[in-house]
């Protein structure tokens, strides 16, 4: 008797596995589950055993060949009666995750399947009702989510009620975070890419104790960034709204200001227009303001500064806001080694990484690079501020 | 006091002859001693004179002469001995009736008793489901009693009502159904909204007049099996009360439509087009249909049987929905 050797069901998710190698050949005797072959899914390599001692018959997948789940891979032949007749009680699969059995051949007390030959080897539970899709788009799932959820219905289907379990478990999420969540969704579906520079700090924490309320490094970069974007066009000025080129009018700018649950971007508007004491004042005016939960302006702006160094962070790549082109980060201030030609030796300074974050469909590498280094150059030489 | 479905109509009949100076009876063989063909009128000539007629065996006639009686300010109930022949009357009913009040403004507020459903024995012309006719024409109410109740209250409100209504009442439940009360007390709800004779979880099983009562005999054995159905009874066929309909197959998230009639066209179509249209994303399962075979009612018993659906072909088709 011939009994087919099917690809199982490994694991939730893999529909399809590559064959390593083949660990018997056909013709050579073979116990109840021993090893028949390796397989490699996208996760993990395993095996696949005997379901039955026999001896391997004709493989139909060869080693690198690929196999979806359900497909035959080799045929174990079996003492018995009768040609290609399936066993009455035997599984025909060797693991407990194994998949419901196939209908063709189907054993006899299975009633007739109706269905596809893809659906049968796979079970049901690629099925998905209008009423499942519809409790998957009001919890904000996707499809590929089902691959985590254990149906319950027929043949491992997902039902609505196992939509909504799953749904339903956990925390609800703030309102905040929400928000954060979704535009954070919203601006990741673009191509982003980072670029950074060490920017020496000396010169401006020098210069700061010259200047009225004493400017943040925030302040600073802020005041950077708008000079460098009024000295010469970049093409991260602009924003992309399907494939035309929106251009902000004004230097509008946003702080990224952390708040409990999340962090906001108030906007501060044409900042060339402020010179360091007075867009400290402003900054400081619009941060207190966030923190006692009012926001006076939330609206469009051309990109955000981010100090993440108060955090102790010294690089990282922020998202940029959907509406922006770039996010422009500054890292915490460390003690550097600079080589002094003069002296000869190795001086300390103090020194932060920039970081730009940009939407690489709008500007590439060189672009954000000039943009960044012009930031760093105005950082370094303060008296230009 | 207890009462049988014909028995209602008859007290439905009396109550509105006596409440009414309007509302007149016209029918084959009602005046007189003999009560019609099936005796809803029995007694009703005596304690009324004048206001119980015999009609000539003219359907057509019958619902002219009613229609008139109607503009000129009468209630007028007609009755056919067999809803079969309302097709005699089909143009009075649909073309003038139906239509009366919307090219001139003036109602028509006559009813029109339809005796309908199968019988076994009864063959093509004395058990046809007719609603599939007469629910396509907009200015008709069609309306269904599946109770002894609705029976009563149904018919009183058809006479009331200022549009011309067919009243559908089931041949097989005149003296098959029996309640032990009065009907007049029984539950009255407003024309045009539809009952949950049965609550459950897992199929929505929509019905109306006689085949109500196989939906609620198919619920018992359903639910050994741990389906709980959710049976509902449509009662007024046009319009037809989608809303109640949509709130359980909301919970449901399947609907099996059953009725005697046939399938081609029809309420049971129309009310599975309508959830597929607005109920899709609710839905596990597409939405069915059971219905009598797609052939003439047959003569002989058994086939008759075979012809019409019944609790174990319903038990069988929620089955289907269910595990779909």
């Amino acid at each position: 008797m011939r009994l087919p050797v099917r690809m199982p069901q490994f694991g939730e998710s893999a529909a399809e596995a590559k064959v390593v190698a083949w660990l018997v050949k056909p013709g050579q005797a073979v116990k109840a589950e021993q090893e028949l072959c390796e397989v490699q899914t996208e996760k993990s390599l395993l095996t696949v055993a005997a379901p039955e001692a026999g001896t391997l018959g004709e493989i139909m997948v060869a080693a690198d060949g690929t196999v979806a789940v359900g497909e035959i891979l080799a045929y174990l032949e079996i003492a018995g009666a009768g040609a290609d007749a399936p066993p009455s009680a035997a599984p025909v699969a060797p693991s407990p995750l194994a998949p419901p059995p196939s209908p063709a051949p189907a054993p006899a007390a299975k009633p007739p399947q109706k269905r596809s030959a893809l659906h049968a080897a796979t079970g049901d539970a690629g099925f998905i009702s209008p009423r499942v899709r519809a409790r998957l788009d009001a919890h904000g799932l996707t499809v590929s989510d089902l691959s985590v959820i254990a149906g319950t219905g027929r043949d491992g289907r997902v039902t609505a009620q196992d939509v909504d379990a799953y749904a339903q478990g956990g925390e609800p999420l703030t309102a905040v975070r929400q928000a954060v969540a979704a535009a954070m969704m919203r601006s990741w579906s673009r191509p982003l890419a980072t670029v950074a520079m060490p920017v020496r700090l000396d010169p401006l924490l020098e210069h700061r104790r010259t200047v009225t309320g004493r400017p943040s490094l925030t302040v600073y970069a802020l005041r950077a960034l708008a000079q460098a974007i009024a000295a010469a066009p970049t093409p991260l000025r602009g924003r992309l709204v399907g494939n035309r080129v929106h251009q902000c009018a004004g230097i509008d700018l946003a702080v990224a200001v952390e708040v409990d649950d999340g962090v906001i971007t108030p906007v501060v508007r044409k900042v060339d227009g402020y010179d360091l004491a007075a867009l400290e004042a402003k900054v400081s005016g619009v941060v207190e303001s966030c923190r006692n939960g009012r926001v006076s302006d939330l609206g469009d702006a051309i990109a955000t500064v981010s100090n993440y160094g108060t955090f102790g962070i010294t690089w990282a790549t922020p998202i940029p806001l959907a509406g922006q082109a770039f996010i422009l980060g500054i890292g915490a201030p460390v003690n550097a080694p600079e080589w002094d030609p003069a002296s000869k030796a190795f001086t300390r300074i103090r020194q932060a990484e920039l970081t730009l974050t940009f939407d690489h469909r709008l500007a590439d590498g060189g672009a954000a690079g000039r943009l960044l280094a012009k930031v760093v150059e105005l950082l370094q030489n303060p008296s230009r501020l | 006091m207890s009462s049988t479905y014909i028995e209602a109509i008859r007290r439905a009949l009396g109550d509105a002859l006596a409440e009414d100076p309007r509302v007149f009876l016209y029918g084959q063989d009602i005046a007189g001693t003999f009560g019609g063909a099936f005796k809803a009128t029995k007694g009703l000539a005596e304690r009324f004179p004048g206001r119980v007629l015999n009609s000539p065996i003219s359907e057509d006639g019958q619902a002219a002469v009613g229609i008139g009686a109607a503009l000129a300010g009468c209630r007028p109930v007609i009755e056919f001995q067999f809803a079969d022949f309302a097709s005699v009357a089909f143009n009075q009913m649909v073309n003038h009736a139906a239509t009366h009040w919307w090219r001139t403004g003036v109602p028509v507020p006559a009813t029109f008793r339809l005796p309908a459903g199968g019988t076994p024995g009864g063959g093509p012309f004395h058990c046809q489901m007719v609603e599939g006719w007469l629910t396509s024409h907009p200015g008709l109410i069609v309306v269904a009693p599946a109770t002894v109740g609705d029976a009563y209250h149904m018919l009183r409100d058809a006479i009331a009502c200022d549009d011309p209504v067919a009243y559908l009442e089931h041949k097989h439940l005149y003296n098959h159904l029996r309640i032990d009360t009065d009907p007049s007390r029984a539950e009255r709800l407003p024309l045009g909204k539809a009952a949950v004779r049965r609550a459950g979880r897992d199929c929505t099983v929509v019905s109306w007049s006689g085949m109500v009562h196989e939906c609620l005999k198919a619920a018992e054995p359903l639910a050994e099996q741990g389906i709980e159905i959710e049976v509902i009874d449509l009662r007024c066929l046009r319009p037809l009360d989608t809303a109640t309909v949509l709130a359980s197959v909301e919970r449901t998230g399947r609907l099996l439509v059953a009725t005697e009639s046939w399938p081609f066209g029809g309420v049971a179509a129309e009310l599975c087009a309508w959830i597929s249209e607005h109920g899709f994303s609710h839905l596990d399962a597409p939405p069915r249909r059971l219905s009598a075979q797609d052939t003439p009612v047959p003569f002989h018993p058994d086939l008759f049987r075979a012809h019409h659906p019944d609790a174990a072909r319903i038990a069988a088709a929620v089955v289907e929905t269910v595990e779909f």
